[in-house]
């Protein structure tokens, strides 16, 4: 199959560098604690490196592989979003956002999915027709299933940050 | 797409995987913070 290979290792370099530069500014234990959300981080990471790749390399596996990429990619956008948000302070210049904050990260991730796609299309060329026609664009990945699910996600991510934090975190 | 034999709409395991997913992401919604 032309192109898996070089797309196989796409992902492999990109969960690879991510690993690394997760470990690099922030590792996972501090002062012989462990850091929930950094440890989350570079765990999503390490899954996204061993098991997307292994479910990638065989057709029969590739949608659960997709799958995975694509949580692992969405849940990495929501974290480093509340991430920057959090860091935010008020005054600071518009360029601040686009330069200071985790958006370029977010971009790399997304970069991540579409190598994902790419390969999950090379795999199942029957669906890429469908991933622009309506309503089947929403069936199960897809892109507006894809869409629908990344807004659904923050919603119930944020519902959780705001409403049970309160009643867990005293 | 053998998992859509398992979770499709109409399937309980769809419900199931919902539910347990939507309250994975609530759990680390409340966990996380920076």
């Amino acid at each position: 199959m032309v192109g898996k290979r070089t797309l196989l290792l796409t992902l492999f370099l990109l969960s690879l560098g991510g690993l690394l530069l997760h470990l690099r500014i922030h590792t996972p234990w501090h002062e012989g604690k462990i850091m929930m959300p950094y440890a989350l981080a570079s765990l999503c990471n390490l899954i996204s490196l061993l098991l997307v790749v292994v479910f990638f390399a065989r057709k029969e596996t590739a949608e659960l592989g997709y799958l995975l990429n694509g949580l692992t990619v969405i849940l990495g956008i929501i974290l480093m979003s509340q991430l920057s948000l959090q860091s935010w302070s008020a005054g600071l210049p518009w360029y601040a956002a686009l330069l200071n904050t985790t958006l370029g990260d977010s971009f790399i991730l997304l970069g991540k999915f579409m190598a994902g796609k790419a390969l999950f299309e090379l795999y199942h060329p029957e669906r890429v027709a469908n991933n622009w026609k309506f309503p089947q664009s929403f069936r199960f990945l897809n892109v507006g299933w894809w869409a629908l699910h990344f807004i659904l996600i923050i919603t119930v991510y944020s519902i959780g940050h705001v409403y049970l934090r309160t009643l867990l975190v005293k | 797409m053998y998992l859509m034999k398992y979770f499709a709409i109409g399937k309980p395991g769809f419900w199931v995987l919902h539910i347990i997913v939507i309250i994975v992401f609530l759990l680390l919604g409340a966990a996380v913070n920076f």
